[in-house]
Parts: structure tokens; sequence; C-alpha cells
């Protein structure tokens, strides 16, 4: 089973995204700031990062830099789930090597499909 | 502070609230007296930058530019508001205001106290998106249904088709029957007749003739046992080939007992009565009802009025006595008007 972990410190945005993927089929780990996300990734080794940008603590950004530079969490593919929308904004998620930018607010079809492609249609048959 | 998952907390613990709310006062002429914490957490200005002048961010109120205006108003109660903080950064903010009296009972000031509501509207926006989506989704849903209903459907008759021009001496009849048929079902079981399983049945039920040999089939005379056999079987062959069809699991009830009889002398299982699936039951005299009209060969085909008279005389027999009393109720033009040969 796959783990997704969700990481904002918008308890509203956090629930939203859980109940869509809430499949049973697929195991939803939280972080409801920056600390705890880089915490989490470390520990729980997930099989993807939904990543907040701006958080208490560390910033989405860096906690993907800091994954990143870790060999041991290097891997983890990284999706920004954020409000900022500026070039500027993408230009630096590009500069830390993240694997896809979603803006807020999200289409939950582009995160039912981004999980189907990287996990299969059966992760998402509830 | 954390709420826990599923629980909704409605109230500001102190320190939060001094966190996210903006309150000020001003004095009557619009100048800025004091300034609160969250005033400066949430729009980045400190009180030493505000105090003794109009507050900086505009508008202070929605159609108004003039602080001492805004703070001079009456009816100015409470409204939704940009203001920009410190760095130029819009805040979508809930204002109200209070006015203080002083000891004469005069207007003295006002207190205006905000709220950040930019979250309020980002989760409106994010529910408006996946409204949005879900009414796209059941759209496509709804399309997609009604694709695959209509690909059944093509398929099923495309398979009646294949069955009717193996057996040419009755033209038109399936098509004749299938709609017959679906009248005395709307008739007699009203919305349940509304499963299209029955009228795959109708369309589907000499599905068994393909199995049945050709020389058979088209035998202008009387037919030998063996040759008897080969068409008594023509409804199990039926049920064996939809057998291998999922969607057409609710047909099978039609192909396998269209030639049973209600007093049990029919085929291929001698069911008797109600025991015999009600669609096989209507079909049956469907059926009939179409052989007794069309001419054949040998002979020309009855009127529809001696037609109905035969099944009424079977009743009880042959046909389930519920049923032809259904069948006796339709209005003669109505059934006429779906067994016109000439469309065939």
């Amino acid at each position: 089973m796959p783990t997704i972990l969700i990481a904002d410190d918008e308890p509203a945005l956090r629930r939203l995204v859980r109940v869509t993927l809430d499949t049973g089929r697929i195991r939803l780990v939280e972080a409801a700031d920056g600390d705890a996300a880089l915490a989490a990734a470390q520990a729980e080794h997930p099989d993807l990062v939904l990543l907040d940008w701006s958080m208490p603590g560390r910033t989405g950004i860096e906690v993907a830099r800091a994954l990143r530079e870790d060999p041991d969490t290097a891997k983890i593919p990284i999706v920004m789930l954020t409000a900022r929308t500026l070039p500027a904004d993408r230009d630096a998620a590009d500069e830390v090597k993240i694997d896809a930018y979603m803006t807020k607010p999200f289409s939950p079809r582009a995160l039912l499909d981004l999980v189907r492609e990287r996990f299969g249609p059966e992760a998402l048959l509830a | 502070m954390s709420t826990p998952a599923g629980q909704t907390n409605l109230t500001l613990e102190r320190e939060n609230a001094d966190r996210v709310l903006i309150a000020f006062e001003t004095d009557r002429d619009g100048v800025l007296r004091r300034w609160s914490e969250g005033g400066h957490r949430v729009l980045g200005f400190a009180a030493s930058e505000l105090i003794g002048q109009s507050p900086p961010f505009a508008p202070p109120w929605p159609g108004h530019a003039d602080w001492a205006v805004v703070a001079g108003a009456e009816d100015l109660v409470d409204a939704t508001v940009v203001w920009t903080d410190r760095e130029g950064g819009p805040h979508e903010l809930a204002v109200s205001t209070t006015t203080f009296l002083d000891a004469d009972g005069h207007p003295d000031g006002v207190l205006f106290s905000a709220r950040d509501i930019s979250q309020v509207s980002r989760d409106r926006e994010q529910l408006a998106v996946y409204a949005k989506e879900m009414l796209d989704s059941y759209g496509r849903e709804l399309h997609a249904f009604a694709d695959l209903e209509q690909s059944y459907r093509n398929t099923v008759e495309a398979l009646a088709v294949a069955v009717e021009s193996k057996d040419s001496t009755t033209g038109g009849h399936i098509r004749r029957v299938s709609r017959l048929g679906a009248l005395l079902a709307q008739a007699h079981l009203g919305d349940a007749a509304r499963d299209p399983q029955l009228e795959y049945g109708f369309l589907l039920h000499d599905v068994g003739k393909l199995a049945v040999p050709d020389a058979v089939l088209s035998k202008a005379g009387a037919l030998s046992s063996d040759e008897w056999r080969f068409i008594r079987q023509h409804p199990v062959e039926g049920a064996r080939i939809l057998a291998a069809v999922p969607f057409l699991a609710g047909a099978v009830d039609v192909v396998l007992h269209h030639h049973e009889r209600w007093d049990g002398t029919g085929y291929p299982d001698g069911l008797a009565g109600e025991e015999i699936p009600i669609g096989a039951r209507l079909f049956a005299i469907a059926d009939t009802i179409d052989a007794m009209t069309s001419d054949r060969p040998y002979r020309s085909g009855l009127p529809l009025a001696a037609a109905i008279d035969e099944v009424v005389r079977l009743a009880g027999t042959q046909f389930d006595p519920a049923c032809v009393g259904t069948l006796t109720r339709i209005e003669e033009d109505h059934l006429s008007a779906l067994l016109e040969h000439h469309d065939a």
C-alpha cells in the first residue's frame, strides 16, 4: 500500500486531501508544519509528499531542499501544493527539483490523475 | 493548538486571537491612537509607525477613502475590505466598528476590529472547484452509462439481425414481436418493464436458431422427429449462447422459456403456471399474435381480432390468463400499429 505524506499547516486542506484520497488502498500521513513534514518524510519514507509552501517552521521549499540533500530521502517524489503561483515561485521550486507543481485551489481530478499515474488505478478503487 | 481531526473548533484561544485579530482605535478624525499585536503580525506595521496619523492601508471602507469620514459615520458597522500590508500584499478582512463615548456621552473615537478571512475565501474557492468537478464527473458518468447501454443495445440488435437473416420466412418478426412484447410488459408490469433485460430477451428469443441446421429451419414440409428435436432444443441452445455474456444474464429467462406453456406441456423444461418467468409468459403471447397475423408461404395471416380471440381461447392452457387479460385491455388500434408488416 503506497504511503502519501500530506504536509500543510491548514487542517481543512489536510482533511480535504485525506477525504479525496481515502480509498483504503493508500496510507495517508499528515504533518502540520515544515519540521514535522521533514521528520515524517525521514521516518516514513513516503511514496509521495504533497508539500505546502508557506508553513510555520521550515517552508515547503526548505523541506524539499533538505530531502533532496539527504541521499536517504533524495528520491522521494515531491508535489508542491501551494497557493503561490508566480513564475519566480515555480523557478524556486524547480531549483530543488520537485516532481510536480499544483496550485491552490487545486483540482481534485488533477490530484487523482497524479495518484493514478504513480500508483495505478487500483489505488483509487475504493 | 491543533484541532483534533473531525472536530470543528470555533473558539479562538487567547494566544491565537492576539495573533490574528487586527484591532485599532482612532479618534473622531480618523487618527490612530492604539494598535494591536495582531495588527502588527498580520499587516506588518509597528505601532510606532502608525500612532498619530491616519492608517496607511486604504481604502478604509468600501466606497470611502477618508478615515475621518469612516470614523465619524454611524452607519458604517461592518464590511469586507481589502487592506494592504507593509509589503504591499493584499488581505481580505472582515471588519467591524464600535464607537466609544466620553464621560458626557459624546462620540469619542472608534474601535476597528478585523479578522483575516483570506482563508475562508480560499476555502470557498476550493469548495467551488470540487463542486464543479463533481458535477463534471457526474455528467461524464451519465454519458458513459448511456453509451454503454447503447452499445449493449446495438450489440443485441446486431445479433438479433443475424438470427433473423438466417430464418428468412419471418421477415420483420423480431422487431414486431419485441415492440409488442414491450407494450405488453409495460401494460402488465408498469415501471418494472423498464429493465432492458426484458427487451434484450425479446430481441434474442430465437438466438438458439443459430444452432439449428438451415435445412431444418427452411424445410417446407413436415419435420421428422429428429428435426423436431433440433427445433425443441433451440431455447436451450440460445441460453447456452448467452451464458457467456454476463450483461445478458437477465435475458436468458425469455430465451430459455419462451416456448413453455401455462399448462406445463411446453418445452424445454415443461414449466407450468408461475414457474414460467413473467417475461417469457408475456413474450409467448406476443410471439403467437405475430405468428398468427403474419403471412406464410402456405397461408395468409389472420386478422388481428381473430388472433386475439384465439389467444383468449387459449388462456389457462397455453397462456397465463392474467397476461391475456392485459392483452385484451390494450386498444386494438394500438396493437395493430405495432404489427404493421410493411415496415419490416
